[in-house]
This record gives C-alpha cells, sequence and structure tokens, in this order.
C-alpha cells in the first residue's frame, strides 16, 4: 500500500511537473509565436492564415490547405508580391468551435494581414465575428453559411454552398427532372439553401420540390434515402461532405433508386469516385471551376502546379487555387505597405475579378441576401465512371447561364439579377 | 400503409445492432452492476480493427481476430480497471467508463484515417423489394443474430452455472463466495462478453452507420434506452427495445420535413435522432426504480469535498493574477484566458451539484448551452446585457427544476444516463431548431456587451466574466461550508441516511439542480457574450462527457478542482498551449487517458494535491495531525 501511494506521489508531481514545463515552455512558445508577428515584416514576409477543417471524421479539407500551400509556392517562386514573400500558417480546427475561434485568435495575435480559402464546417458560427472584429479580409474559400455571405470582410471567388445547389437543381431541371428532391443537412443554415431551390423550382417549369433534412452522423442513412425515393422524385440532389457521400450513395443504391442524382464536386473527390464504383454512374456534379482535364492554358498551369505538389486536382484544389490566385491579384494591387487594413481597403476595392478557372466575380452577380456572393456560377458536369465525366449542356435556360472562355457556367439566380 | 411498414422494416437493421450492443450492456450490467458508457466506443474501435485486417488477413481470420479482441479489451479493462474500483462508488466507476470511451476515440482519431467510408457488409445484402421500396436484405439478418444471441445469453443465464452465478452476483455477492465462485472471473467473463458483443455489432452496423470515428460512438443513448426499457436485466426485452427503437426512429425519417405545431415531438429535422433521448427521459419520468440498485449501502470512498481553507486569501489571489493577466498578455492568450474563467463557472456548478451533492450530471453543457441561447435570443431582441443574463439564469434555474425531478426517483447511473440524453433533447430541439435559431445555425451578438454607456472590449470583458467567477467560487465555497452544503454532503453519502437526519431530501435536490443550473447558464451566457456568437454545436453531448472527465481529473468535490478544470477546457490556456505545440488532436486521448490513472492512483483529484502533500508531511515529521474529514 505504502509502495503504491509512493508510486501514486510521484507519478502525480512527474505529471504536475510535465504540465508546468509544458505551460512554461508554451508561453515562451507563445512569445515566439508572437514574435513571429514583428519579424514577419522586417524580414519581408507576408503573413496570411488558413482557418479549415482537416482532422475530422465528416469533412477533410486538406486538399483545398494542400492546393492552396501549392499555389503560395508558386506565387513565391515567381517574385512573391513586390518582393515579399508570402508565408502561409494554416490552423486546423477540426470542427470543434471552440477550437477554430482559438485558431482565428491565434492567428490574428501572429500577424496575419488576412485570410485565405479554407473550408470549415464551424468556422462561419463561430471564429467569423473575431475576424471581423480584427477587420481582416477572407479571401477565397468555399463558405457554408449564410452568414459568411453577408460578411463585410468575406470574399470568396467561388459559389459555395449557396451557389453549388440552385445550380444543380437547374441543370436537373434542364435535363428533364420535373419533381425533385433536395436532402440537406438537419441544420438551420440549410433552410435558406432550400428556400432558394424552391423558389427557383416553379419558375424554372419544376412541378413539385420536397426537402429532406437529415443528420449526417445518423447511424443508418438507407432511411433517409428511402424517404426521398417515396416522394416520387425523379431527381435527388444531396447535400454531401466527402466523407458522408460514400454512405448516401450507399443508401441510394439500397434504396433501389435509379433517377438522376446530384452533388457537389467537393463531395466527390477522386477517392470517393473509386469507392462509389457504379453507384455515381450518371450522377450530376457542381464543379467550381472549369472541369479538370479541360485543355485551357489555365488547367495546364493549375495541373502542373498540383502534380508538382503531389495535391490531387479536383474540386477541392480548384477552390484552393482560385483562392490564392485572387488574393494575389488583391495583394499586387495594394500600392504601399501590404497591411491588415489595406489588404481588407483592396479586397473591398477589387470586387471584380476575370476568375481562375472559375467564372468572372462581379457584384452585379450577387443574388440578393447574398452581398458576398460575386460568383454564383458552377460548371456542371456528369459522371460517366472510370473516374472519367462529361460536361452537361445546358439549353433552354438563358436567363441562369453565362459563357465564359467557351465554357458554360450555370448560376441557380438570374444572371445580373 | 404499405410505406410505414417498409420503414419500419428499414430500421430493423440498426434496431438489431443496438439490440446486440444493448445485450452486452445488460451482461456487464447483471455481473457488475456499472453502465458501460463505452460500449459504443469499443464497436467503432473494434470495426476498425476488423475492417484494416479484412484486407490482409480475409474475412474469416479478421472476424475471429476482432471478437477475440473486443473480449480481450474487456476482460483487462475490467481487471486493469474496474476490479480495483468494485469497491469504489458508481461516480468513480461511471467516470472509468467514460475514460474508456474517450480513450478509444481519442486512440481512433489518431491512429485510424479520419475519413468515413462505407466498408462492404459481410453478409448478404442484395435488395430485397416490398412493393416500390427496396430493403437490403443484411437489415433482417443483423435482426436474426441479434436474435440469436439473446436466445443464446438467455438460455446461458438460465441454464448453465456461470449464467446462474452471474445473475446471484447482482443479488447475492458474499454468497456467490460462499459457494465457491469468484466474483472477479464472473465479471471479467461478462465484460469480455460484453466487449466480444460489441465487437460484433461494430462488424455488423459499419457497412450501415460508416466506418469512423464518431458513427457507433455515440450510439449510448439508444443504446442505454433499449437497456433501460429491459429494466438493465432482462435479455429478451433489451433485443424487443433495440428493435422497437430502431424502427421507430426509421420511421420518423419519413417525417423530417416540420409538421403542425402539436406534431413538433415527433415530426421535423432531428426527430428521428431526439426519439431514443425522448424515450429514456420517458422512461424515468414514468418509472421511478427501473434499474434494481446493487447496493442502497455507499460503497467505497466518493471524492473529497475538502472545506475550504483559503479562500480569502485565494480569491483575491485568483482576482489579481487574472487582471494582470487580461491587462498584460497577448489578446489570443486573453481570449484564451476568457474561456479558461468561463468554462470554470461551468464546472463550479458541478463541483456543486456532482462534488458536493453527489447528483451525477452529465447535461451541465446543456445547461450553459441554454443560457447562451437565451443570452443571444434577447440580446437580439435589444434587451440589455444585465436584464439578458439575468433572463438567462431563469431559464437555466427552470430547466434545472424540470431535470431536478426526475432526480428524486433517479440516482447514480439512472441520472447519468437521463441527463445524457437531456443534452441530446436540448441539442435536437432547441440548438438546432430553425424556428428558434432563425436561418443561421448561431445567432450573432452585435459586439461587445454594455452596461449603460459604458462598453466593453475583450480585455474589460474578460475581467468582468473574472469577477463573477470569483462570486460563483465563494458562493460554491459559502454553500460548502453551510448547513444547506453539509446537508448535500450528507444526501451525497446515504440518501436514508440523510432523511433520518432530518433532511426534505426532495428540497434539498431540486434546489441544488436549480442553482448548479443557473450558475451553468449564466456560464454559458459569458461564453455566448465572449466569443460573440451562440452557436450550437459547441454544446454537443461528446463535449459534457469531455468536461465530466477534466473537472473529475481536476477534482470534482472542490472550487479549486474547478479552476484546474476550466484551465484544461478546450479553447482555454491549457488548449492553447497544446495548438501552439500543435498537439490539440491528442487532448481527448490525454483526457481519458489520465482520468483511468488518477481514477486509481488518485482519485481525489488534482485539487486535493496540496492537501494530500500537507498530510503526508505531517505524518512524515511524526506531529500529531488534526483529522481532516476527507469525505465529508
Amino acid at each position: 500500500m505504502a509502495v503504491r501511494a509512493l508510486i501514486a506521489r510521484l507519478l502525480v508531481v512527474g505529471l504536475l511537473a510535465a504540465l508546468v514545463a509544458v505551460t512554461a515552455s508554451g508561453v515562451t512558445g507563445g512569445a515566439r509565436f508572437g514574435g513571429s508577428h514583428a519579424r514577419s515584416h522586417t524580414s519581408g514576409t507576408i503573413l496570411f492564415g488558413n482557418i479549415s477543417t482537416i482532422n475530422n471524421p465528416a469533412v477533410n479539407a486538406s486538399d483545398i490547405v494542400n492546393a492552396t500551400k501549392a499555389w503560395i509556392s508558386y506565387i513565391n517562386s515567381h517574385g512573391g508580391v513586390h518582393g515579399q514573400k508570402i508565408t502561409l500558417m494554416v490552423c486546423d480546427d477540426q470542427g470543434n468551435p471552440a477550437l477554430s475561434i482559438q485558431c482565428a485568435n491565434n492567428l490574428i495575435q501572429a500577424g496575419v494581414v488576412g485570410f485565405v480559402g479554407g473550408w470549415s464546417i464551424v468556422f462561419g458560427a463561430n471564429a467569423l465575428p473575431v475576424v471581423e472584429q480584427a477587420q481582416a479580409a477572407i479571401l477565397g474559400g468555399h463558405p457554408s453559411t449564410n452568414q459568411e455571405y453577408s460578411s463585410p470582410v468575406e470574399f470568396p471567388v467561388t459559389a459555395g454552398s449557396a451557389g453549388s445547389y440552385p445550380a444543380l437543381a437547374l441543370a436537373m431541371r434542364a435535363q428533364g427532372v420535373k419533381t425533385l428532391a433536395g436532402v440537406w443537412f438537419n441544420t438551420p443554415a440549410s433552410v435558406p439553401n432550400s428556400d432558394a431551390v424552391a423558389n427557383l423550382w416553379p419558375i424554372v417549369g419544376g412541378t413539385k420540390y420536397t426537402p429532406i433534412y437529415y443528420t449526417p452522423t445518423s447511424p443508418d442513412l438507407t432511411p433517409v434515402a428511402a424517404n426521398a425515393v417515396a416522394t416520387g422524385a425523379t431527381g435527388i440532389f444531396m447535400a454531401l461532405t466527402n466523407t458522408v457521400a460514400p454512405r448516401m450513395l450507399q443508401a441510394l443504391k439500397s434504396a433501389g433508386y435509379s433517377g438522376v442524382v446530384g452533388m457537389t464536386g467537393l463531395a466527390a473527390p477522386p477517392s470517393v469516385l473509386v469507392a462509389a464504383g457504379s453507384n455515381l454512374n450518371g450522377a450530376f456534379l457542381s464543379f467550381p471551376g472549369l472541369p479538370v482535364g479541360h485543355g485551357t492554358p489555365q488547367m495546364r498551369l493549375f495541373q502542373k502546379v498540383m502534380g508538382g505538389a503531389h495535391v490531387p486536382a479536383d474540386a477541392f484544389s480548384e477552390v484552393g487555387a482560385a483562392g490564392a490566385q485572387y488574393m494575389w491579384a488583391v495583394l499586387k494591387s495594394i500600392k504601399g505597405a501590404v497591411t491588415r487594413q489595406s489588404v481588407l481597403a483592396a479586397a473591398r476595392k477589387k470586387t471584380t475579378w476575370p476568375g481562375f478557372l472559375t467564372h468572372s466575380m462581379n457584384p452585379k452577380f450577387a443574388p440578393p441576401g447574398y452581398s458576398s456572393l460575386r460568383n454564383p456560377f458552377g460548371v456542371i458536369v456528369q459522371y460517366i465512371g472510370s473516374g472519367r465525366m462529361k460536361k452537361v449542356k445546358i439549353s433552354g435556360f438563358k436567363a441562369y447561364t453565362s459563357v465564359e472562355n467557351g465554357t458554360t457556367f450555370v448560376s441557380g439566380f438570374p444572371v445580373g439579377g | 400503409m404499405t410505406r410505414d411498414f417498409v420503414f419500419l422494416l428499414l430500421g430493423l437493421g440498426l434496431g438489431g445492432a443496438y439490440a446486440i450492443m444493448t445485450l452486452g450492456v445488460v451482461s456487464v450490467y447483471r455481473a457488475s452492476g456499472v453502465p458501460n458508457f463505452a460500449q459504443g466506443a469499443v464497436a467503432m474501435f473494434s470495426a476498425f480493427v476488423f475492417f484494416n485486417l479484412r484486407r490482409d488477413i480475409g474475412t474469416a481470420g479478421a472476424f475471429v481476430f476482432t471478437i477475440s479482441f473486443g473480449a480481450l479489451l474487456g476482460a483487462l479493462f475490467y481487471l486493469l480497471v474496474m476490479r480495483q474500483l468494485r469497491n469504489s462508488p458508481l461516480m468513480a466507476q461511471i467516470a472509468a467508463t467514460i475514460a474508456l470511451l474517450m480513450l478509444l476515440h481519442g486512440s481512433a482519431l489518431v491512429v485510424f484515417p479520419l475519413a468515413s467510408t462505407a466498408p462492404t457488409s459481410i453478409l448478404p445484402h442484395n435488395v430485397v423489394h416490398i412493393s416500390q421500396y427496396g430493403i437490403p436484405l443484411d437489415r433482417f439478418l443483423v435482426a436474426a443474430i441479434a436474435l440469436g444471441a439473446a436466445i443464446a445469453l438467455e438460455f446461458v443465464a438460465r441454464r448453465t452455472r456461470f449464467g446462474l452465478a452471474s445473475r446471484a452476483i447482482a443479488e447475492n455477492e458474499k454468497g456467490v463466495i460462499l459457494v465457491g465462485q469468484s466474483p472477479i472471473r464472473l465479471a471479467g467473463a461478462n465484460w469480455a462478453i460484453s466487449c466480444a458483443l460489441a465487437a460484433l455489432a461494430g462488424i455488423l452496423l459499419s457497412p450501415i452507420a460508416g466506418l469512423d470515428q464518431d458513427a457507433l460512438t455515440l450510439l449510448i443513448v439508444p443504446i442505454f434506452a433499449a437497456a433501460l426499457l429491459a429494466r438493465f436485466t432482462s435479455y429478451p426485452f433489451a433485443v424487443l427495445a433495440g428493435f422497437g427503437l430502431g424502427m421507430v426512429q426509421a420511421l420518423l425519417q419519413l417525417y423530417s420535413a416540420p409538421g403542425p405545431w402539436y406534431t413538433s415531438l415527433w415530426q421535423g429535422p432531428g426527430r428521428a435522432d431526439a426519439f431514443p433521448a425522448l424515450v429514456v427521459f420517458a422512461t424515468m419520468l414514468l418509472s421511478g426504480n427501473v434499474i434494481p440498485q446493487r447496493d442502497t449501502v455507499l460503497r467505497g470512498r466518493l471524492p473529497s469535498s475538502l472545506e475550504p481553507r483559503n479562500i480569502r486569501l485565494g480569491l483575491p489571489l485568483l482576482l489579481v493574477a487574472g487582471i494582470v493577466m487580461s491587462l498584460e498578455l497577448p489578446l489570443n492568450w486573453v481570449a484564451a484566458l476568457t474561456t479558461s474563467i468561463t468554462a470554470t463557472i461551468v464546472c463550479a456548478s458541478l463541483v456543486l451539484l456532482t462534488g458536493i451533492a453527489g447528483q451525477i450530471s452529465l447535461t451541465q453543457l446543456g445547461f450553459a448551452g441554454l443560457g447562451g441561447f437565451v443570452a443571444a435570443r434577447v440580446d437580439v431582441a435589444g434587451v440589455p446585457f444585465v436584464p439578458g443574463i439575468i433572463l438567462a439564469a431563469i431559464a437555466g434555474a427552470a430547466l434545472g427544476f424540470v431535470v431536478g425531478l426526475p432526480s428524486l426517483r433517479a440516482r447514480g447511473p439512472r441520472l447519468a444516463i437521463m441527463t445524457l440524453a437531456i443534452s441530446l433533447a436540448l441539442y435536437d430541439f432547441v440548438f438546432t431548431n430553425g424556428e428558434l435559431m432563425g436561418a443561421n445555425s448561431f445567432l450573432r451578438f452585435g459586439g461587445y456587451p454594455r452596461i449603460g454607456s459604458w462598453s466593453f472590449d475583450q480585455r474589460s470583458f474578460g475581467i468582468f466574466c473574472l469577477v463573477v467567477l470569483a462570486a460563483v467560487l465563494l458562493l460554491i465555497s459559502l454553500i460548502r461550508r453551510s448547513r444547506f452544503g453539509l446537508a448535500a454532503l450528507l444526501l451525497r453519502e446515504s440518501e436514508r441516511t440523510a432523511i433520518i437526519a432530518g433532511i426534505n431530501v426532495t428540497k434539498q435536490k431540486v434546489v441544488v439542480f436549480v442553482i448548479s443550473a443557473t450558475i451553468a447558464a449564466v456560464g454559458g451566457a459569458l461564453i455566448a457574450h465572449a466569443q460573440l456568437v451562440f452557436s450550437y454545436d459547441s454544446y454537443a453531448a461528446i463535449q459534457s462527457l469531455l468536461l465530466f472527465v477534466i473537472a473529475y481529473i481536476a477534482g470534482i468535490g472542490m472550487a479549486s478542482g474547478a479552476v484546474i478544470a476550466g484551465l484544461a477546457a478546450t479553447g482555454g490556456i491549457f488548449s492553447n498551449l497544446l495548438s501552439l505545440a500543435n498537439i490539440t488532436r491528442y487532448q481527448e486521448l490525454m483526457a481519458g487517458g489520465l482520468l483511468l490513472v488518477a481514477l486509481q492512483l488518485h482519485p481525489d483529484g488534482m485539487a486535493t494535491l496540496p492537501e494530500t502533500f500537507r498530510s503526508a508531511i505531517r505524518k512524515r515529521k511524526g506531529a500529531r495531525t488534526k483529522e481532516v474529514p476527507l469525505t465529508v
């Protein structure tokens, strides 16, 4: 008993000592973290932050982050911005609200002049107020909450959630779908996106639209899929993440569905396409920009940079690359010192942008209620199996389409309001 | 009608998996009297083992290995942890199973890939058509396996010496020893069976639920709901209850769109997920003695709740240190400090309720969430800061009263299960309710609050939270020293003794719940104000479990334990250190592991270390020391 008590005390003392050591090293580490702010400016480095959800079973945005890193390396190898290199500080919030806020506070304290292109499932609902307080611009990225579309500091260059689903619905309507079911995450943030589709559907000649809400962590998605099938819909599109997609596709197959399926390209990276096998054949996918493999100079450059960094060229990396390219354009437009204020001011000025793989960005494209969504366009492709896709022809909906660089982009909102 | 029937059948697979896991929970409860909160986590971890091995050694080999792994895990957990705690209070035993849950979940996050996959079932899964609806065949087979397992367990329980002895332990442990049976061997074997069943459920359910770290881990509420309906004793009823829950959940999926107000209990988004929590709550309300209590006399020693010694020195010191830090630290550390301060307030509510009054609560974060929700809702409506906080406190008190009422009938493990269910129900019915939350999944504040013409900023609001914390700690200390606090301690030790001592147990319990919930709600309101937003995903049930674990390690019986727990809260000071060292993903693993170590070596928690060392020094000096009451 005495030995056990002694061991206990030694362990406790050891733990306390370790705690003190970690605390001490952390505080000094914190000083270094803060200190990098001062050094970054004297050494001519421009610090940018990225908050993304990476270590989380439901979402893994690591390819957006890796693409952003690769693109920043490319920018730096081409002289950076006014002779200054860009440094990216990435913080993984793990889908945890408290950690997302912590990431924002730490990055702002570290002296980032802005944020670039991430995807987090908790950022908009939790950390956005911290970034707004600090008046730091968020350039690019894939917004997933309504708040991000009306934030005065957020400048997405791709359609995000708000643009992707109406565009997908329109594309499915163009394929002759009249009765549609939308399968949404069970979060209040899904409601405005679903409402946008509900408003669109009768205008474009659809007869019935049924929203179905589900919890992605539900142990069995088969009843969800069966419910969508039971609506009698001839087309079903689904709000999915890349980690939920394999289960939902399996559930849809189990429910015996054989109609038209739609989902976003972010839910269908190559790993999902492989895992889904023939379950996904014929499905419509909404991409933020040009389908991968399309032979344009921009696409060749994109594939070269991604290939060099061993990042898959897919919808994720398109979001990362487009965001970083826009950041580059914003920074280049700054005359004088690159500071948090000057970045935000430049982003507010540079509200138009020709796009990179994506449709151009222009305030006239922003749908009502989505002031920061200046590019609600996507490209719809159809998966034809074995990792191959073909572009989908959208005819008869001129008010919702725009042709740029030979590619037809689709919006779920009338072009130009 | 056909459609409803088909949806009921669709739930057979999930119901079958619930049933298999419930059989394991019942098996352990019958033999050792502990509800195993880690049953879903064992299933999750085993599923990872199976599907990773299957590629290399084939299905049959992987199956045998995984079931053996589950059994070994159960036996080892019993022998290394639960056996040492068999004479400890149920609070410690429950904490140990929660620690196992955190340990397995945290380990899986680190060891296995994070992407969710849908592995191929080992059972035939071709689609059977009924009318125009399809049902995969494996759903029927999973249900059949559950039924088979129940029949086998019931046969063993009734017809074999092992089964009879396992049942007898629950009634008379000493009698079992007298007839030559070892309660340790019996309990160990039952833990092995239980975890083997969890492993089986993991293998069968993962193709349906997906293979990831979260999918199965949090199935504890439906499993406990089924176990409650089976009175934690009956294998046949466990299976029927599991089937029933799975089938009704599948049926409710048909009604996921919002309906008229009078259908809001069962119709609307999230109702299918919330159904098991409702079953738990209803069962608790309708049946007062659902789980047969193994002992009415307290076993073992509860965590120390020492009388506060240095409150006059400690509180001013805390205030001065906190104010200096709030003024001097960089803003990211001020944010972390404020998170720690507000989390300490919530932990202090747990100290009062669980540490001092002995009422196990896994819903403190639910109380806090309600406080945050009300504060944000009234702020949006233009109500000033202080009245908003008061309204949040009133809402917390009201919910505390509602939760406190069933606590008159539910004790120990039942109370833990019920409070966890309430946590989930709050999440599904309030925090994710679009009608209450508006068009977003969160409610934003316009900025830091104002009192009259005085407007807070980040630093001054941190200091304000610190002052509130000091007041809360003072309140807890005064309660601990008061007659009310002594009555609460007596209640914690033995309700019957408390009644004999003339304490009105009913009033005592409800009042403790109300005070605790009020404190937690105020803490939640401050958290929301400090973060400038109320966001529902901050109040998920897994976070409540983590809070309980951290509070237990820190010292759940002591106000100073709340301070240590607050420092370790997610987003707080310690978490920020982990973040800067880039090891945040190990926090859960560390919390679970530390709790298991702490339960074995120093169950009183870190807050009692100074007293432990003082006591040791006094003994070494041979001085005549004053007896320090350790449990009261």
